[in-house]
């Protein structure tokens, strides 16, 4: 498996358990959704499993590394090499143009400037914006800065994507569109997305569902 | 690129922020000008006095400031004393009021003017930068300091007018930036017939031969032990300075005037970098979402914090090199006024310009760290939740 987290309990300091239990696995090259009303925890869930915030019990194993067991200072370089990010919105730097944005993960990897011109570029021929390089998010449509988003995410080679409700802030062609971007990277590259989502368009495109009540999981389908 | 990029979204601040640390720079640039310009005057004498103990009459009976042969003799005779210049030093122009560099007729007896040269050691010798010494024996000739030639508008060849007599210029010395370029040296015997001429006790007195100024010449190592033989042998009504007492009182006198005029130039810049912290802050505030989506993509602290700092840092930069620019048109078009008066005040020196750029730099990296290391901490999830 790529994914196991096992009885995740998140309790927050003035005692709301956004998390009671949670435990859930996915493996290499699944579009994974989570679903769920607002306030069951699957962001939380999302967090954790993105390293950005630590459960108060339980574990977190990803690609074969413990990360619950990391020191705070190693958990940018897991972020980095590790996992994509996409959120819902305002995703991107406004000062840079597309290209850049994509390039901003290998800056911090360190790499050669034109290298990694030349592979965020790649990436962005990827997701169908080959003419928007050098535009800025302002330039650009909410479906196109989606793309980006997910341009990003991938530009790092990353084990798993994480992606927070990547169609919120999008119509429903769009949306379509920008889903079966994910799907055709499953399936040409096998890359693993975990999604939050409570639209259904979303789930119906998922390869497995799990549902979340009260920061547990509740259904997997 | 970036960071520029950043810069220009809130061009309107940071122009603000610029103008705020370049108005400092600009306040520290010219102070430290002057201060420079007073240090080098002030190194100039004490260069000039390094192989000089000074002798001046304090009066005595009638107030006179004079030496007469008998207080010469008494120097040159004493062992370790290498040679006595004597100068009869007078104001060029008794109606000139106040002056910047003050001008002086300073007579002076060739040979021993000569010697005097030789044994004072480089860092105090007067250089021709065109024209001639005279001849000993001629009369009614001057060699000028570049300050009178420049504000009198003289220059070889044209005549000298000073107390009601006229002198040919016979050359014109290098530029000092001290005070020698405020005298006119004249032959001794002519600049002590205006004395006479101009006080009716001294020749009521029928001094025929006398000085205002003598320099003991002497190795530097000697100047305290010679000092107090010297105040022992000469009579009363002395006021000597050794090198090393004239030394430390330059220090002092430059350690003060630095510390007054760079102290208040650098409240200014202080004041200017206050400025960017705040617009630091604020771009900390309107960035917090960036910082969170670049911390979730595996940015470290580190490079959150050098991208603030980056930006501080380049507005400190950009408001040091305006500051100079302007402090430097200021200073030169003043200069070029006070050039027509006499000697230029200010002085702009390349320490003072890397000096300057340096401290605007370094007070913007300063003044970013702070909002720098807000950001550099910010939890991500936190940041992630601001739109």
């Amino acid at each position: 498996m790529l994914v196991e987290a096992e009885e995740l309990v998140k309790v927050y300091p003035m005692g709301v358990r956004a998390l009671n239990g949670a435990s859930l696995a996915i493996g290499r090259g699944e579009l994974v959704g989570i679903m769920g009303r607002s306030g069951s925890g699957k962001s939380t869930l999302m967090q954790i499993l993105g390293c950005l915030d630590r459960p108060t019990a339980g574990q977190v194993r990803l690609d074969g590394i413990e990360v619950t067991r990391l020191a705070d200072r190693a958990l940018p370089a897991v972020r980095l090499r590790k996992l994509g990010f996409v959120f819902q919105a305002h995703n991107l730097i406004p000062t840079l143009t597309a290209l850049e944005n994509v390039a901003l993960p290998l800056r911090y990897l360190r790499l050669r400037p034109a290298e990694r011109l030349a592979r965020a570029r790649g990436m962005l021929e990827t997701v169908g914006l080959a003419d928007r390089l050098h535009h800025l998010p302002s330039q650009l449509s909410g479906g196109q800065q989606q793309r980006v988003a997910i341009a990003r995410a991938l530009v790092n080679d990353p084990a798993l994507i994480l992606a927070d409700e990547p169609t919120g802030a999008l119509d429903t062609q769009t949306a379509r569109q920008l889903l079966s971007l994910m799907r055709r990277l499953v399936a040409e590259r096998g890359q693993t997305f975990l999604v939050v989502t409570h639209d259904p368009v979303v789930g119906q495109a998922c390869d497995r569902i799990y549902e979340m009540e009260d920061g547990r999981i509740t259904s997997t389908g | 690129m970036e960071v520029l990029r950043n810069l220009y979204r809130r061009r309107t601040r940071t122009v603000l922020t610029v103008l705020g640390i370049a108005v400092g720079i600009f306040a520290f640039t010219v102070m430290g000008a002057m201060a420079e310009k007073f240090n080098r005057i002030i190194h100039g004498g004490e260069a000039y006095f390094q192989r000089r103990i000074a002798v001046h009459s304090t009066g005595g009976l009638l107030r006179l400031n004079l030496l007469r042969p008998v207080d010469i003799d008494i120097m040159r005779s004493t062992p370790g004393i290498r040679h006595v210049e004597t100068q009869v030093m007078l104001a060029l122009d008794e109606t000139a009021g106040f002056e910047l560099a003050p001008r002086f007729l300073v007579g002076i007896d060739l040979p021993n003017f000569a010697r005097a040269q030789l044994l004072g050691g480089e860092a105090a010798r007067l250089h021709l930068q065109r024209g001639t010494w005279w001849q000993p024996g001629e009369e009614g000739v001057a060699v000028l300091g570049s300050a009178v030639a420049r504000k009198m508008k003289l220059d070889v060849g044209d005549f000298l007018e000073a107390r009601g007599r006229k002198f040919r210029v016979m050359g014109v010395l290098q530029e000092t930036l001290s005070l020698p370029d405020g005298w006119a040296l004249v032959p001794e015997d002519e600049a002590r017939a205006l004395l006479l001429e101009s006080s009716p006790l001294l020749r009521a007195l029928a001094l025929e031969r006398f000085w205002t100024n003598a320099y003991a010449l002497i190795d530097p190592t000697d100047g305290n032990r010679l000092t107090d033989q010297l105040a022992h042998s000469l009579q009363r009504g002395y006021l000597l300075h050794s090198p090393e007492q004239l030394a430390k009182a330059t220090d002092q006198a430059s350690t003060l005037l630095n510390t007054a005029i760079m102290g208040s130039g650098a409240i200014a810049v202080i004041v200017g970098a206050l400025s960017v912290i705040n617009t630091m802050f604020i771009a900390v505030g309107e960035r917090t979402r960036e910082i969170g989506i670049k911390k979730a993509i595996g940015a470290t602290r580190w490079d959150i914090l050098r991208e603030f700092l980056g930006e501080s840092s380049l507005i400190g930069l950009m408001g040091g090199l305006l500051g100079v620019v302007l402090g430097a048109v200021l200073t030169s078009s003043m200069n070029r006024w006070a050039a027509g008066q006499g000697t230029p005040v200010f002085l702009l020196t390349d320490r003072l310009v890397v000096a300057a750029m340096g401290f605007a730099m370094l007070l913007g990296a300063l003044a970013g760290l702070l909002p720098a290391l807000r950001a550099a901490r910010m939890d991500p999830v936190q940041s992630l939740r601001e739109l």
